[in-house]
């Protein structure tokens, strides 16, 4: 049976290798027709072949939880349990922190090392990662309910990409020489924090896994990683993968669970000296209180938008219209990036808002796997109801809803693409992160009242600009209190730019060089040199 | 027997294809174990780099494949190439022993992984390599961009053919140039077979353009090249002259140069003895010193000097010379008769003007290049064999008192490539270290190369660094660009 599984994989892949080397026309039939495949061949792995990886991965080895506890992890698409996972408590993470400081101590194989090396291992990990492209991005479409085709393409791209970008940097990572004043010798080490936490959301299981792991190993740290409780399975089937690539047993640890037991347990441990968060600005700022209150540990975080995008009438308008409706629906708008403040120049309102509603109703709303679908489900009927619940309020306010509104009928956590025109700035729907197919299109006159109420949110993760006029694409895009703007595009994200936020958004930045920083302690070693030399 | 080893094309390699000279001339390489031809390559000469430029400049031309491509898939490309060449390691380590001499134990453990290394290094930077905004002052906004120079001419050596082939191409792909190199004409086989692996990973053709000949001709034809916009060339002092003169009536191309070396070799008082012996030894005699970083001053504090020679020639009498495909052996032949000759010539000069002959001196086999590993003592700073660079199997050691004397003695020198101190103490290592006029100074060791780490030298050793982030730097033109803002906010 696993054979069957190894040469499907090699024919899948086989596959994308031709592809990739001959031309757009071949990729663009490999895109209509290979997914078919897939979309069979998805069915076919999970009920026959895949072996779903359900534990705990400490110390490259599986572990029940201690507890005994197990949880259900569900298809949002058909409300089905896939299987129960054990469940991490504090207990099973003090284990994977016992682990990871072990492996991580002075003297291990993880820390006599070469740097190359450890660029060599996430290289063989990012080449792993791609002949398990299509059962990875089958169990991630599965356990989220993207659109099989967006984890295929999108998660899978930027998970190996980020893998490739960071196995370059291991030998990179230079310390300094500095001409200090009088007889010293003084430089600069860059060395690993040591045990880092990261704590993951479930929009982005997979990739969300890389951009903490990539940049943390390339340091030389050691990880615990909490995944969702939602979507543990691909970090899970990761863990299988990291053991494969060779990464010595301890380096990284996954421990899948709750925020309120594993989550707080990481947090607040005394053994962590680092932790990584991505997702609630509430859960955010019980994270950096717990590092307070325990042992200081580092801190970054990666949390919620509000993202305003702000539409000039001098723009390409079918293009602003695709990108800003892309930036808010993509991935069910479940993006800590969803472009969900569409700031629109007064000439051109009416006819955006038209051209908006148009484009929604052409989104294809189905089985995840089927490869037509571009709109899945939510991801659970807590997230299902929160969305819904401002979608009314949108209503109640006084908002003009434009189109969808409501759940899909007999389909569980499916919602309709929404458009919301005439939204005021004061409205709930303008100001709180709906994190979900919501989009709010507001109407603005002038670029300094634009930017101001662009800038008046306690977020500052993303903007987007839409102009064609380069003086107020740089004045505008240099007044956002925004860790990343876009100017003509949206959701450009790239492992070799940075990404973070301004105000609440959250701390540090992930990506680029800039992540390096957040994963290492720089030492002065200054040393004297005597004046008296004797011989 | 030999011309069966090779099984791929001894052609010119241009835009990705295999051509004849332009005049059909052909030059035959030699196995220099035996003194026998291997087989004969096509000898590129002025035409030839003319159809090589073209296609470099081609591939250039702004909006093709490769300006277009991503970086990140500039650095996949070179990574696959690191693949290649690991694959097939041992035909290439095979083939480069056969081609320039030294053992293949070496050419299999030292060369080939190095040059996997400085692939996948380079592979790494290819989208790390970032210009920077600059808050001028004024309404502006300024950024620059590292762009690539475009057609680099490289000119490469015999002494590490392969690796000093992928310190050429790594940084010069990383950052997106096209390139015309002219291999050495005592070693043009492996870098052919390079090229063969070049195209099968799937450079565009043109990047990478590979012409075998000979310096006056060939290479001159790439130093003065009005369309080569770089030229960067790995030998002798002398050369390296004629290059930038080259470049200075041409078209004033960017010039970098790794040149010659007599290398001082400090091993001070309180140094481990054997270790240091053991190192200066490794220091001088590694690739039959034909390295242009050879320790070949080494400077013994008075103390320990008549123990330091008495063990150094006891080791030089040990090392073993022979076939190079025997696994024991340290030792191949020199490159080619005129280097042999060279060498034995110095070795003459060294007894007439007064060294101590403390072992060797002479051939060490009779067919092939083989000398005997020698060692002269008590030799003075104004010896020919103490100024020149002697590029084989001689070592010269010289006797110092105090730390001051030795750093002047060692600096007194036209070259400034590398240094070494062997000592225990943090202080004089320090001191020394700082004193000497050297690109590289190695403490307690000799012949480190970390891909990672920049090499180069001081004076007339050359100009600019290779290897690490600072080889980048050659390789990048930078742009620097400012647009008019209505009002500037920091």
């Amino acid at each position: 049976m696993r054979d069957t599984y190894t040469i499907l994989t090699f024919i899948i892949n086989f596959f994308i290798h031709i592809c990739g080397h001959v031309n757009e026309l071949v990729i663009y039939i490999y895109y209509f027709f290979l997914p078919h495949f897939i979309y069979f061949c998805g069915y076919f792995y999970l009920f026959f072949f895949i072996y779903i990886r359900r534990q705990i991965f400490i110390n490259n080895e599986w572990h029940t939880s201690i507890k005994g506890k197990k949880f259900p992890t569900i298809n949002p698409a058909t409300g089905v349990k896939i299987c129960d996972v054990e469940e991490a408590d504090k207990a099973d993470v003090d284990e994977a922190v016992r682990a990871a400081r072990a492996a991580g101590q002075r003297g291990s194989e993880w820390r006599l090392m070469d740097a190359s090396s450890r660029g060599r291992l996430l290289h063989r990990l990012a080449d792993l990662l791609e002949r398990e492209r299509a059962v990875l991005a089958t169990l991630e479409s599965m356990d989220t309910g993207k659109p099989f085709l967006h984890a295929f393409f999108v998660d899978l791209d930027g998970s190996i990409k980020t893998l490739r970008y960071y196995a370059g940097w291991t030998d990179k990572i230079h310390g300094k020489t500095m001409p200090v004043d009088e007889n010293f010798v003084c430089f600069t080490k860059h060395e690993p924090v040591g045990v880092c936490g990261a704590i993951i959301p479930w929009n982005f299981p997979l990739l969300m896994f890389m951009w903490k792991i990539a940049p943390a190993l390339a340091c030389g740290n050691t990880v615990v990683i909490k995944p969702a409780e939602q979507t543990p399975l691909t970090a899970l089937h990761v863990g299988a993968i990291i053991k494969e690539a060779g990464f010595p047993p301890g380096v990284v640890n996954i421990v899948p669970g709750f925020g309120p037991t594993a989550g707080a347990a990481i947090a607040s441990h005394m053994n962590i000296d680092k932790v990584a968060f991505t997702g609630s600005t509430e859960v955010g700022q019980l994270i950096k209180a717990a590092a307070a209150k325990s042992n200081l540990k580092r801190v970054t975080l990666e949390l919620g938008g509000k993202n305003p995008c702000i539409v000039f009438a001098d723009s390409d308008l079918q293009s602003a219209v695709e990108e800003t409706q892309k930036g808010a629906f993509f991935n069910q708008g479940q993006a800590c990036t969803a472009a969900s403040r569409i700031y629109v120049e007064e000439p051109v309102y009416d006819e955006f808002v038209r051209l908006s509603v148009e484009r929604a109703k052409n989104i294809v709303i189905g089985d995840p796997l089927e490869p037509r679908t571009s709109h899945g489900p939510q991801i659970d009927q807590h997230q299902f109801d929160k969305i819904l619940e401002l979608v009314d309020s949108g209503k109640k306010e006084g908002a003009m809803l434009e189109c969808g509104g409501c759940a899909v009928e007999d389909r569980g956590l499916f919602i309709h693409p929404t458009i919301f025109s005439d939204v005021k700035d004061h409205m709930r729907i303008a100001k709180e992160e709906i994190f979900g197919p919501v989009q709010c299109i507001m109407k603005f006159k002038t670029q300094e009242e634009v930017i101001n109420r662009a800038n008046s949110s306690h977020y500052g993760l993303t903007a987007a600009v839409f102009t064609r006029d380069i003086h107020r694409a740089m004045s505008v895009s240099a007044a956002m209190e925004a860790g990343t703007v876009w100017v003509n595009c949206y959701n450009a994200l790239h492992a070799q730019a940075p990404f973070g936020g301004y105000k609440m958004s959250g701390n540090g930045r992930e990506l680029g060089e800039y992540a390096l920083a957040e994963y290492t302690e720089v030492k002065a070693i200054t040393m004297k040199l005597s004046e008296q030399l004797t011989l | 027997i030999a011309c069966q080893c090779v099984s791929f094309s001894l052609q010119i390699f241009i835009n990705n294809e295999w051509h004849d000279a332009v005049n059909k001339k052909t030059f035959p390489t030699i196995n220099p174990a035996t003194g026998e031809v291997i087989c004969h390559v096509a000898e590129g000469d002025k035409a030839d780099v003319e159809k090589a430029v073209k296609a470099a400049k081609d591939a250039f031309k702004l909006g093709s494949p490769w300006r277009r491509m991503d970086a990140s898939d500039r650095g996949l490309l070179l990574s696959r190439l690191a693949d290649c060449i690991e694959r097939d390691a041992a035909y290439l380590a095979e083939l480069e022993t056969l081609d320039n001499g030294k053992p293949y134990a070496v050419s299999y453990s030292v060369d080939v992984p190095m040059v996997v290394k400085c692939l996948r290094y380079y592979a790494g930077w290819a989208d790390k390599w970032e210009g920077k905004t600059i808050p001028i002052d004024g309404d502006y906004f300024c950024y620059t961009r590292h762009e690539p120079i475009g057609v680099c001419g490289q000119i490469i050596p015999w002494n590490f053919p392969l690796l000093m082939q992928a310190w050429k191409l790594g940084p010069a792909l990383a950052t997106g140039n096209t390139v015309v190199m002219k291999v050495a004409e005592q070693t043009p086989l492996t870098a052919l077979y390079v090229a063969s692996l070049i195209k099968e990973v799937g450079f565009p053709a043109g990047v990478v353009n590979i012409v075998p000949g000979m310096g006056p001709s060939a290479g001159a034809a790439i130093a003065s090249h009005m369309d080569v916009d770089k030229v960067a060339f790995t030998g002798s002092t002398e050369v390296g002259h004629l290059i930038m003169k080259a470049s200075s009536t041409s078209n004033l191309k960017k010039v970098t140069l790794e040149l010659g070396g007599k290398s001082p070799n400090i091993i001070l008082s309180d140094a481990d003895m054997e270790e240091a012996v053991e190192q200066s030894h490794f220091a001088l005699f590694f690739n039959q010193g034909q390295c242009c970083c050879a320790g070949s001053r080494t400077y013994v504090q008075e103390s320990i000097y008549d123990e330091f020679v008495e063990r150094s020639v006891e080791r030089a009498k040990k090392r073993i010379v022979g076939d190079p495909f025997n696994f024991n052996t340290e030792q191949g032949p020199q490159v080619d008769e005129e280097q042999f000759q060279k060498i034995l010539g110095y070795i003459s000069s060294g007894k007439r003007e007064g060294a101590k002959l403390m072992c060797g001196g002479g051939p060490a086999a009779d067919r092939g290049y083989f000398i005997q590993p020698t060692i002269f003592g008590d030799v003075k700073d104004d010896m020919t064999i103490a100024r020149e660079e002697i590029f084989g199997p001689v070592m010269q050691i010289l006797k110092f008192k105090s730390l001051d004397e030795v750093i002047e003695r060692a600096n007194d020198s036209k070259y400034g490539l590398a240094a070494a101190v062997f000592t225990k103490n943090i202080d004089k290592a320090h001191y020394i270290s700082n004193g000497l006029r050297a690109g590289t100074v190695w403490i307690n060791c000799y012949d480190v190369f970390g891909v990672q780490a920049p090499f180069g030298g001081y004076k007339a050793s050359g100009i600019g660094r290779e290897l690490g982030e600072y080889g980048l730097d050659n390789y990048t033109e930078v742009k620097t660009v400012t647009i008019k803002v209505p009002q500037k906010n920091s």
